[in-house]
């Protein structure tokens, strides 16, 4: 047992800042104060994604054959520390590297991995996930949009919702039920230009690109689309929200923003007050738990261990890491939200709030360590 | 990085699992505030557990995995001040057990059968033999024997170096974490168990799920306890020790209320073991000057530290 980074690990991390402190533009916080999914931060990400492969460290922690260099988790999260820290340039495609790629690594065909894995390691793929529907969020086994099989392939009725991305993304990783019950779910990967789909903005306090409804209509999905066997799709789901649960190192921009409103609170003569340090500082150990609770994940994905709810663990963790710290700006720096005060602060509000919601929300997780960790008999 | 332990930190874990076989099972019949054990105390000494930090392959993490592992037992043994704080100020082998103060005139914990006393007094450690000091043992229900000087100004001292108070004050800090998380781990099992079983309106009441969800939220921070704890031992930073330290404190009111509220009025017996564990939380909830010390402390050296 031991808790520091290695001499290798700080290297690579002072790699990615000078990449970052090279390439990102004068206006670069501008630009992410918009959402992750607004045009102005995805046309970005195109740019940017491309120069994070060029130089290796896009997908640093695939395995070689993939495009990547084979690192370790460790790098994988040190990477998305860096970039979520910095209000993430890589847009929506953060998603890519962190879960999707995975998932098609896992379960897809030689061809899929061509086609979508040189893709995403290129940096120029968008993509979205079509989980929630609307009588389907955190029970999203009752999902209802069908894929019937017909001639050389299925066709996919139903729709979507809470889908991130989705106006702009290219491909949608889908679940559609080929059959009844959770072993009747089965995964697609899906132009979204295919005929059928049609894609609507949802308005939204947390930015413009962020959800959407999508409505599929007798869309024809060719049968080299389904990711997997037919009816492996839930245990593809569960592969893809592991990864995505403990994907984010959303810790990392709550402690820049927790930063940030100390150093204006101290400019202004505020932070020598007891209270506000009593709160700061709990504010701060609540971010510095969550981080060692998924670094802790990150050391069980990196001896290959089994998934377990210490996943949930640390995802329940960093939802409550974002919202202190956007309690505590609200209470003492509430100009950040004024339309005066720095952007990033408003920034890190707005996506505080969806981290208890995305991925399965909280109340789920506390599910999963009541069940899995606890082992708390059922009602 | 590795949360698992290594094979040194694995045999001593297997010894000091061993030793405590024989404590695990609860005192029986109505316990005192604390539960003394004067024979695992003498045992754990005379294998020099109490060394640990300053033996060769060994340090502050693996004391720290001892004061947190001896936290869990239902019996109370003196282990932060002995393993980790007097070792890593300099002051290996002084005779223990030992008691921390940052008041020679007020309240200490752990100060009657106390041998030696450690002070952070002026911004410096100072070490006091308690050989032949008159101690008045106070009457508390926070689970450790509490004492108080009879003439704390006629105490004689001995100063320790340039540095020492803020050494004295983190590694009072680790200990004081590494000791609550087990507490609170040992807490949270025995609550864990207590649902299972307890059953009303026909089934048992941890299968209901107001229940099950506040348990999980108290899981998680247990966890955290535990883990920020380690680290702050693992590495010796100052700012890590107040946070592991401010977290400890700040979270365990919210367990130990939970843990309270599920066992219900058993809980409030001293016939069940609830409150060998959740009474020394309260103990260490306000000690060297609780959250908001911490905190300040934390913040103090919080800027322009990395990711």
């Amino acid at each position: 047992m031991e808790f520091a980074w290695s001499p290798e690990q700080q290297a690579f991390r002072e790699r990615v800042r000078s990449f970052l402190r090279a390439e990102l533009p004068a206006d670069w916080t501008d630009i992410a104060s918009q959402s992750p999914g607004s045009l102005a931060v995805t046309n970005f990400s195109l740019e940017f994604c491309p120069k994070l492969a060029a130089a290796g460290l896009l997908v640093p922690h695939w395995p070689v054959e993939y495009g990547g260099a084979g690192a370790t988790p460790w790098e994988h999260f040190i990477l998305g520390e860096e970039m979520w820290r910095m209000g993430e340039p890589r847009g929506p495609q953060y998603y890519n590297v962190n879960w999707l790629g995975p998932s098609i690594m896992k379960y897809g065909s030689a061809a899929q991995k061509d086609e979508h894995l040189s893709l995403i390691a290129a940096g120029k793929a968008i993509w979205c996930q079509g989980f929630s529907e609307p009588s389907a969020g955190s029970d999203l086994a009752a999902m209802r949009t069908r894929a019937d099989a017909v001639d050389g392939g299925y066709r996919i009725n139903g729709s979507k919702i809470w889908t991130s991305y989705a106006s702009l993304a290219e491909y949608c990783f889908l679940l559609a039920k080929t059959s009844q019950g959770k072993a009747g779910v089965s995964v697609f990967l899906l132009p979204m230009s295919t005929p059928g789909i049609e894609v609507h903005k949802i308005p939204s306090v947390v930015g413009d690109g962020d959800i959407h409804e999508v409505f599929f209509t007798d869309v024809f999905a060719p049968a080299d689309c389904l990711l997997g066997a037919e009816g492996q799709g839930w245990e593809i789901a569960r592969y893809a929200l592991h990864f995505e649960r403990v994907g984010i190192p959303r810790y990392a921009l709550a402690r820049r923003v927790l930063e940030e409103i100390v150093a204006t609170l101290d400019r202004e003569g505020r932070f020598a007050d007891a209270h506000v340090r009593t709160r700061a500082g709990q504010s701060y150990a609540i971010c510095e738990s969550a981080r060692m609770l998924v670094y802790r994940v990150l050391d069980q994905r990196a001896k290959a261990m089994p998934q377990s709810a210490e996943t949930s663990i640390a995802r329940y963790a960093v939802v409550q890491a974002e919202r202190t710290v956007a309690e505590f700006a609200l209470d003492f720096l509430p100009e950040a939200m004024r339309g005066i005060g720095q952007k990033l602060i408003d920034t890190h509000h707005k996506r505080a709030i969806t981290a208890g919601i995305a991925a399965g929300a909280a109340e789920i997780q506390l599910n999963l360590i009541a069940d899995q960790l606890l082992h708390l008999p059922r009602a | 990085m590795d949360f698992e332990l290594n094979e040194g930190q694995a045999v001593v874990q297997d010894a000091l699992l061993g030793m405590f076989a024989d404590y695990r099972a609860l005192p029986t019949g109505a316990c005192g505030f604390f539960e003394p054990a004067p024979e695992l105390d003498r045992m754990l000494e005379e294998s020099d557990f109490f060394s640990l930090a300053l033996m060769e392959g060994y340090g502050a993490l693996d004391a720290a995995l001892f004061a947190y592992e001896a936290a869990r037992l239902p019996f109370l043994v003196e282990v932060g001040a002995s393993a980790l704080v007097a070792p890593l100020l300099g002051e290996g082998g002084l005779p223990r057990p030992i008691a921390l103060a940052d008041d020679r005139g007020g309240a200490i914990r752990n100060l009657p059968g106390a041998r030696t006393l450690i002070l952070l007094e002026d911004g410096v450690a100072k070490v006091a033999s308690l050989e032949g000091a008159e101690i008045e043992t106070l009457s508390s229900v926070l689970g450790y024997p509490f004492g108080k000087l009879a003439n704390p100004d006629a105490l004689p001292t001995r100063t320790l170096g340039d540095g020492s108070g803020a050494a004295l004050a983190k590694w009072w800090r680790v200990a004081l974490a590494a000791e609550g998380a087990g507490l609170l781990q040992a807490a949270l099992d025995a609550t864990v168990d207590y649902v299972k079983q307890r059953e009303q309106f026909g089934r048992p009441i941890g299968s209901f799920q107001a229940i099950q969800h506040r348990l999980a939220v108290c899981a998680q921070l247990v966890s955290g306890c535990r883990w920020l704890a380690l680290r702050a031992a693992d590495s010796g930073s100052e700012s890590e020790a107040a946070v592991a330290a401010l977290y400890v404190q700040d979270q365990m009111r919210h367990v130990v209320n939970d843990l309270h509220q599920f066992s219900g009025a058993i809980g409030l017996t001293r016939e069940y073991p609830l409150h060998l564990w959740t009474y020394r939380l309260k103990a260490l909830q306000g000690e060297l000057g609780g959250i908001v010390a911490q905190a300040d402390a934390a913040m103090g050296v919080f800027s322009g530290e990395t990711a």
